[in-house]
Parts: structure tokens; C-alpha cells; sequence
């Protein structure tokens, strides 16, 4: 079996929202992440879909541990890191990068690109010298097609694409094995866009990156992964190769949300027989018991009321959660 | 007037913002057309002037954005006349916008926000405006629409908010229907709900669309014509499956070709190298030049956007697949004053 990097297991993270009760007595708790499991092999990309509030954002900083998690476990390298914090954590830290979507707010508009791109090697005490470092800067910002003549600029001077670029750079300063990128192309352009995706590609076969690329576009996850797990509501419901995914997916929400992704072939789009699914995710802070779809899956029994299907082996390589298939 | 007169007509248009160092020239020399029963798209990335085009669509070119040149027309007559503006706003052209929460009172209930439209511009009495918002309600597919008038905003999810913005934009039986990036801010599955409502009502009510969005997917469906804008000019436009099956334009090729599709597995997606040009200076020849593969010493001189027969048109010297174009002009193409 080949080495999992990162193994996910059970993973539940709930949030305190406030009170309720006359007294306030009663906390109001909201689980984001509701008991899921996965992993991912050194090298590959695991695409991470989901429709806002599905959870996915929250997984992705629960591995990092930027937020608490309530229950389940999250190994790396084979190293139980549930819950690590202070020094360990940090030890942990440098082999797992954060890429997030905004590149307008993740870069201080008060620091320059040497400095930005520098900052996790000072953090982390990498730092023999501060000739060594811009070394180490200029060869980042080669490394994702930045100029180096750029190092002394601030990152106004930059568009969203260059932005990101200076972002990848800063996440690859301390040779991370992980990069977890949080909706890393989804502020871009789409000309933009595939500069960046094609970036990510290039960079993992060159370091032998393992990616979590966590996205709501099914296209472009399902372009830039080898596999890929769909979230709803909280809940894992398939995991499986990418080309599986697309091409024979088991749960109905899956194929509900593929067949919803507009086409860019006006010929597909006039054909294509209305899948418009009705219904909205449910309210997270009441989900419905059983399966979370029940409420809008077309095939819906008495069981899938009643009872929540876990996420089972259906195919080789293959699980999802469903009841009926 | 010897022409047809069209629904809409955007007639070499020219909008300038002030920017630091200079003027942005947002919308440059952009000429197009809605009829009656048509829907046309336009497809453009960030800047490049689309939803200026839509604020001038409808009168709403406001300082400090100023309209420098050339005639935005409705029913011939121009839509630069604040007043003429205010008559049609409304009961002839209405929006829908990428924000419904940016179109809303978030202090007004749906009802008071749905009938305030129609109180004012039908004439109708306050009782029967409240049936005809109940009745609108229902039409776009908002359930319970008696206890939902009394309802806030912020009381609907993102999905039921824009619906009711629909609704709103409909109250009074336009003839078109603006639709600016309406289901960017939406969720997959509640974009296609959105797109699936706008077609079957553009079908039952035989409005005309303009829908202007960067989601090549969104406009395959929804538009029978499309123009392709980059950096404030139309640099293509044609049937949605000219464009799609036969770009001429390379920046149509090319967006196209940087587009990830779920259907097909592509190995490498094929990017724009460069950015768009900063439109606070004057751009000297094809604006697209610099990121074109194909560009030559022609394309310093501007090239100007040539109509076929058929009504499709493309602004470049170098066109792809330009033997089945059909071009009129010289060389196949007008060249440049």
C-alpha cells in the first residue's frame, strides 16, 4: 500500500454560535464538519468540492490546526497531530502551507515582496543570514515566474495573478510537503486562472508537492486532481479518482451537482435535458436527521429519512454514502 | 428613421471614469444591438467595461463616470435624457444585478419593496399591488408567498433573495431584462436553478435579455448572440455557435481554450500569458497584441471590427479560420481610419 501522507479520521468540528434559553443556560453549537474520513497519498492532489457551508474550508484549517477539533484524529507522515499545539505544532507546520483565495488580503500591504516571501523563514528561525535569505526569495519568485527585479515592490504593484504567484512563493519558502490552497484560483480570471492552475501542476511535479485543493468550480478541481471527495452539508458523501467522480458517480448529489456546472458548448447546454434539483443545503444548525439530502434527492426511501448512511467501500476506490446505490 | 428601429441600441459608445494619473477608458467605441425577443450576451473578465455597458444600458452612467462619446438608444430615442431614463427604468428595461442584497432594502419587507414598483409606475392601488407581488412571488418559484411579502431580506437565502429580485425587476412587464453577472454570488446548483427560472421566463413572457457575465458556461445556454469584449472594445461578436465552434478572434480562442470544462480532460490548460492593458493609457493598436500569439507590426495600427454578412464581426488582422469568415471590406477586414 502506498504511504498516506495525511489520514483524516472521523473528523468533527462544531462551532459555539451564541446562546440560547431565557438564561442563555444552553450553547448553540454548529457543526461545520461532521465525522469524516479520508486520506491522501504523497504526490497526489485531493480535490476537495462543496457548495458554501459544506464544510470544506473548515477541514482544511482543522487539518492545519487553526481551528479546534472536536472529535477524530489527523495524521500526518504517520504522526498523530490531532490537536498538537506550541512547539509541535509549529515543527508540524512547516510541512503544511496554507495557499488562500484572496490575494488581496493575505499579503500586508505595508511589506515588501522580499520581506513577504522571507517572513516564514524568519518565523520559523530558517534564517542563517539576510544575504542567504533573499537568495532563497529570488529563487522562490523564479520558481513561480515572478521577477526577481520585483523584490523591493509592495504588493499594490501587482495584479491578482501576480499576487497569488508572490502567495505560492511564500507558501513553498520552507519546502512544505502539503499545500492546502483554499480556493486558490477562485478570485482570478479566467485567462489568469489557468496561468496559476498550470503553475500549481508545474510545481508539483517539481517538488513533489501533495495538494488538497479545496474548490466549489468541479471543472477546475476535477482538472487539477487525481481525486477527489464531495462534501455537503457537512458530511463526506463520495470520495473517489476524479475520473470516476465524472464519469460514474454513486450519490445523487454528486450527479446533481455535475449536471448543474454550465457547459462552455452552447450545443451541450440546448440539450441538455433540465437536472435542475429544487431545494436549498439545509440549515446547518438543525440538520435533518438521516441522510442531509434527503430532502431534495430524487430517489429518496423511508431509510434515508430515518438513518444516515455512512461512506462505504461501493467499487474499488470507490465510496460513497447512500443507502440506495 | 430608414433602418429597423431596435429594441436597444448601443452606438459607438465611449465612458471614461477619472483615475488617478489620467482617465480610465472603460468602454471604447462599443457598438451593439438587442431586438425584441433576442438575448444577447456579453463576456468580458474584470475591467473590461461590461458592467459599465449594463449602467449604460440603462441610464445609469453617473459621475464620476461620464459618457464621452457615441448614443446608448431605446426605442431610437436616447437613453442619455435623465428623464426619458427615469420613464423606462422600469416598465420597460429592468435589471438584475450579481448582488440581491445590494438590490434591496434591507430595512423594508418584500412586500412594501415589490409594491412600492408598481404603486408607482402601474398604477395601481396598494390591496391589488399586493396580489400582483403574491402572484410574481409565486411565478419565480418562492413557495408561501402571503407570509414571505411580510418577510425581510435578510430573511431568504442567497438563492430565494435573487429570485425575489427577479420578481422585482419583473413587476411591471418589461421588455428586457438586464442580467449582470446574476448567479456569480450563487452556488452551483442554485446558479443553475436561477438560469433554468431566467429561460423559461424569458420563454413565457418573450423578454429580451442582455446578460452579461465572465461565465463562458452561463452564456452557452442562455444567449442566442454574444459579443466577446476585451479592454473596453468588442473584439468579436456572432451566434453563440460561431463563437464557440469557430472563434476568428484569437482572445476568443484563447479564453476558451482557458477555460477548464467538467465534460473533457484536458492535460494542460492553455493560459493568456500577460495581463490586460491598464486602460489609463492610450492603447495604440490592437489591444490584445501584446498577449497574441499570432500579433505582427500590423496589429500596432487599430483594428476596427468588420460585419459580415451575417451579422458577425471581428476586430483583428490576423482572424483564425478567416477563410470561412466571409468578411466584408477590404482585404476581407475594414481596416483602420
Amino acid at each position: 500500500m502506498p504511504s498516506a501522507l495525511l489520514e483524516v479520521e472521523g473528523l468533527t468540528v462544531t462551532f459555539n454560535v451564541g446562546r440560547e434559553g431565557f438564561w442563555g443556560q444552553r450553547r448553540r453549537r454548529l457543526t461545520a464538519v461532521d465525522d469524516i474520513s479520508f486520506s491522501i497519498k504523497r504526490g497526489e492532489t485531493f480535490g476537495l468540492v462543496g457548495e458554501s457551508g459544506s464544510g470544506k474550508t473548515t477541514t482544511g484549517r482543522a487539518i492545519l490546526g487553526k481551528v479546534p477539533i472536536a472529535s477524530g484524529r489527523v495524521r500526518f507522515a504517520g504522526r498523530d497531530i490531532t490537536g498538537m499545539e506550541g512547539k509541535e505544532r509549529r515543527s508540524i507546520r512547516q510541512n503544511m502551507q496554507l495557499i488562500p483565495q484572496n490575494p488581496y488580503g493575505s499579503l500586508n500591504p505595508r511589506m515588501k515582496v522580499r520581506d513577504l516571501v522571507a517572513e516564514p523563514l524568519v518565523v520559523h528561525q530558517r534564517f542563517p543570514s539576510a544575504r542567504r535569505a533573499t537568495e532563497r526569495v529570488v529563487e522562490l519568485l523564479e520558481l513561480t515566474g515572478m521577477n526577481p527585479d520585483d523584490l523591493y515592490k509592495y504588493p499594490h504593484a501587482f495584479s491578482g495573478g501576480q499576487r497569488q504567484r508572490i502567495v505560492i512563493a511564500r507558501a513553498l519558502a520552507l519546502n512544505p510537503d502539503l499545500i492546502i490552497a483554499d480556493e486558490p484560483v477562485s478570485a482570478l480570471d479566467v485567462s489568469i486562472q489557468a496561468q496559476v492552475v498550470n503553475l500549481l501542476q508545474d510545481l508539483q511535479r517539481r517538488l513533489d508537492l501533495t495538494y488538497i485543493f479545496i474548490a466549489h468550480d468541479l471543472a477546475v478541481v476535477r482538472h487539477i486532481s487525481h481525486r477527489i471527495g464531495i462534501m455537503y452539508a457537512g458530511k463526506l458523501v463520495e470520495v473517489a479518482n476524479g475520473e470516476d467522480v465524472y464519469r460514474t458517480p454513486i450519490h445523487p448529489y454528486t450527479e446533481a451537482l455535475l449536471s448543474s456546472v454550465p457547459i462552455p458548448d452552447p450545443r451541450i447546454e440546448r440539450d441538455r435535458a433540465a437536472k435542475v434539483i429544487p431545494g436549498e443545503p439545509p440549515d446547518p444548525m438543525q440538520p435533518p436527521p438521516g441522510c442531509r439530502f434527503h430532502a431534495r434527492c430524487p430517489l429518496v426511501q423511508k431509510r434515508c429519512i430515518e438513518e444516515a448512511p455512512p461512506l462505504e467501500v461501493k467499487k474499488p476506490e470507490h465510496q460513497a454514502a447512500c443507502w440506495l446505490r | 428613421m430608414s433602418r429597423r428601429e431596435h429594441l436597444l441600441e448601443v452606438r459607438n459608445l465611449e465612458v471614461v471614469y477619472p483615475a488617478r494619473g489620467g482617465t480610465v477608458q472603460a468602454v471604447r467605441d462599443v457598438s451593439f444591438t438587442v431586438d425584441e425577443g433576442e438575448s444577447t450576451g456579453i463576456v468580458g473578465e474584470s475591467g473590461s467595461g461590461k458592467s459599465t455597458i449594463a449602467r449604460a444600458a440603462l441610464g445609469l452612467v453617473e459621475l464620476p463616470g461620464r459618457i464621452v462619446g457615441g448614443e446608448v438608444l431605446w426605442r431610437g430615442r436616447s437613453l442619455r435624457n435623465k428623464k426619458y431614463a427615469r420613464q423606462v427604468r422600469g416598465p420597460e428595461i429592468s435589471v438584475v444585478s450579481q448582488d440581491p442584497m445590494a438590490s434591496m432594502s434591507p430595512i423594508l419587507t418584500i412586500g412594501t419593496q415589490m409594491t412600492e414598483v408598481m404603486v408607482r409606475h402601474l398604477d395601481l392601488g396598494k390591496k391589488e399591488a399586493v396580489v400582483r407581488a403574491g402572484d410574481l412571488l409565486e411565478k419565480v418559484g418562492i413557495p408561501d408567498p402571503g407570509r414571505r411579502l411580510g418577510q425581510y431580506p435578510f430573511e431568504f437565502s442567497g438563492g430565494m433573495q435573487q429570485r425575489v429580485v427577479i420578481a422585482i425587476a419583473l413587476s411591471c412587464d418589461p421588455k428586457m431584462l438586464i442580467a449582470d453577472e446574476p448567479t456569480t454570488a450563487l452556488d452551483v446548483t442554485t446558479q443553475a436553478q436561477i438560469l433554468d427560472l431566467i429561460s423559461s421566463l424569458r420563454r413565457d413572457l418573450g423578454l429580451s435579455l442582455l446578460l452579461i457575465t465572465h461565465d463562458l458556461g452561463v452564456v452557452a445556454g442562455a444567449c442566442d448572440l454574444l459579443n466577446v469584449l476585451y479592454a473596453g472594445e468588442i473584439v468579436e461578436s456572432g451566434t453563440a455557435d460561431e463563437l464557440f465552434y469557430r472563434p476568428h478572434h484569437p482572445y476568443t480562442a484563447a479564453l476558451l481554450g482557458s477555460t477548464p470544462r467538467l465534460d473533457v480532460k484536458a492535460e494542460r490548460l492553455t493560459a493568456i500569458e500577460g495581463q490586460p492593458p491598464d486602460l489609463r493609457q492610450v492603447v495604440a493598436g490592437c489591444s490584445f497584441a501584446p498577449r497574441c500569439p499570432y500579433a505582427t507590426g500590423r496589429c500596432e495600427s487599430s483594428p476596427t471590427l468588420g460585419t459580415s454578412s451575417a451579422g458577425r464581426a471581428c476586430a483583428c488582422w490576423h482572424p483564425l479560420d478567416s477563410h470561412q469568415g466571409n468578411l466584408t471590406g477590404s482585404e476581407g477586414r475594414l481596416g483602420h481610419a
